[in-house]
């Protein structure tokens, strides 16, 4: 407690922007101070206007490309983010990204509603996803480890150098089962509310909420057993 | 109000989505409960610590191969727009020769690994009791081959405004022909993680990106232009 004391005083700015390999403390305030309006509504990424999302979806369906390389340019930070924080590896995480526009773009043709394309695509980069992970878990089952065959440490993919300068949040979202990861991303990382979350995973707005808490009470743990809170 | 009710509170409370009622309601219990204001404060920490989170970016090299991929799924696209969607350009017919030597290149890869592949050959391709040792040594060079381009690429990226345009261009064609080649070899690894072929030809396109992208860092450093006829 007195480390984190010590830390608060010296580094008053936001800690979890120091990414370094020390464990600094959240900081956590005597009162809770309510939240004003623009943090309700806060957004990581602010979606374009329906008119110009419609605009570019019909152009998109017609085969403009240039309208496609728009769309990919508004939503590849998301959705490589979240593909990231499933693969940490940032080749594979490509790979998704690669594979969930191309989903998009060859079906584009199957949304009906605009306003229901960032739920439908989101959809798809979820199910990507999870699919990705299925595929490595069973083909980690299936393969040998270098140690089992010659007492050797198996390198793994993972960058393990680049999780651990991602900070101890980071971390722990990292380690919760995929769908608790999905909801703690989508709701608390890029801001999105418990009914667009509802339309993107198929849920109700009460499961998304209990999963929510659930997620947010596994880091918690986590964050605990780290010193972190 | 019990702990358990209020703990149903505290996300929405957080989250500031609560009705007044139901906040003054938890608000009175919190002043009492130690563990419960403990939750609350934790979870604000948390909500704040998520929302700094890092957005990570991914490299310019996706776009186009998102692009190919979907132009090569739409044959009957209209001419027009198959004009239009030219990511490169003026610079596409000048290069033409180039990016047909790339993918070239890339068939002859693609080709060696469906023939070596020998779908219609039942004798296994290694001997029982080395297939594993053999993958898991492939699985290994693959993690650091990775690892190498991973590096080499971001090195490549912070290079990239400094580097003569056309010469860029030229590099991103090769390289996106490369990419291809991995994806393909990937994909069949993807459906058939055992085959020891398609991990070798996976291995060998690395290192061709590899070799590659170290030869784009020596030009950078020697000039741009310096070695576009050795390299191409």
């Amino acid at each position: 407690m007195l480390a984190c004391s010590l830390a608060l005083t010296l580094a008053p700015g936001p800690l979890l922007a120091d990414n370094g390999p020390q464990v600094a403390c959240l900081p956590r305030p005597a009162v809770l101070p309510p939240m004003t309006a623009d943090e309700k509504s806060w957004k990581k990424y602010p979606s374009l206007p329906l008119s110009t999302l419609s605009a570019l979806i019909r152009r998109s369906k017609e085969g403009d490309e240039g309208a496609m390389e728009k769309i990919y340019e508004q939503y590849k930070r998301p959705l490589f983010s979240l593909a990231y924080r499933y693969t940490s590896d940032r080749l594979a995480a490509e790979d998704l990204l690669q594979d969930i526009f191309v989903k998009v773009f060859s079906h584009l043709g199957e949304v009906e509603k605009d306003e229901t394309f960032v739920a439908w695509m989101y959809r798809i980069a979820i199910n990507t996803c999870y699919s990705y992970l299925r595929s490595r878990r069973s083909r980690e089952a299936r393969s040998v480890s270098l140690s089992q065959i010659e007492g050797k440490r198996e390198e793994a993919v993972t960058d393990r150098h680049e999780e651990s300068l991602a900070g101890p949040v980071e971390e722990a979202l990292r380690a919760l089962p995929e769908k608790l990861r999905a909801v703690f991303v989508l709701h608390d990382v890029e801001g999105h509310t418990h009914e667009e979350i509802g339309q993107m995973l198929g849920f109700t707005v009460g499961t998304s909420k209990s999963q929510l808490f659930k997620a947010r009470m596994r880091i918690r743990e986590s964050l605990k057993e780290k010193g972190v809170l | 109000m019990k702990c358990a009710t209020a703990q149903e509170l505290i996300s929405d409370y957080v989250d500031g989505v609560l009705s007044r009622e139901s906040e003054a309601e938890l608000k009175a219990h919190l002043e009492g409960c130690r563990d419960c204001r403990e939750l609350a404060r934790d979870f604000a920490s948390i909500v704040q610590g998520a929302r700094g989170l890092a957005s990570y970016e991914p490299s310019a090299a996706v776009w186009p191969k998102i692009a190919a991929e979907v132009r090569a799924a739409r044959p009957e696209a209209p001419a027009e727009v198959r004009e239009r969607r030219s990511w490169l350009g003026a610079f596409w017919r000048p290069a033409g020769w180039v990016y047909a030597a790339a993918a070239a290149v890339m068939l002859a890869v693609v080709g060696g690994l469906v023939v070596l592949q020998k779908p219609w050959s039942t004798a296994p391709a290694v001997k029982a009791g080395s297939v594993e040792f053999t993958l898991a040594k492939l699985q290994e060079a693959q993690g650091y081959y990775e690892k190498a381009i991973r590096a080499l690429s971001e090195a490549v990226q912070s290079r990239e405004d400094k580097m003569d345009p056309r010469l860029a261009e030229v590099f991103s064609r090769n390289l996106a022909a490369m990419d291809e080649t991995i994806q393909s070899c990937r994909q069949i690894i993807q459906r058939d993680p055992d085959n020891l072929t398609a991990r070798a030809f996976l291995l060998t396109a690395y290192r061709e990106k590899v070799n590659f992208l170290e030869e784009l860092m020596g030009t950078g450093r020697s000039g741009a232009g310096d070695k576009s006829e050795t390299t191409l």
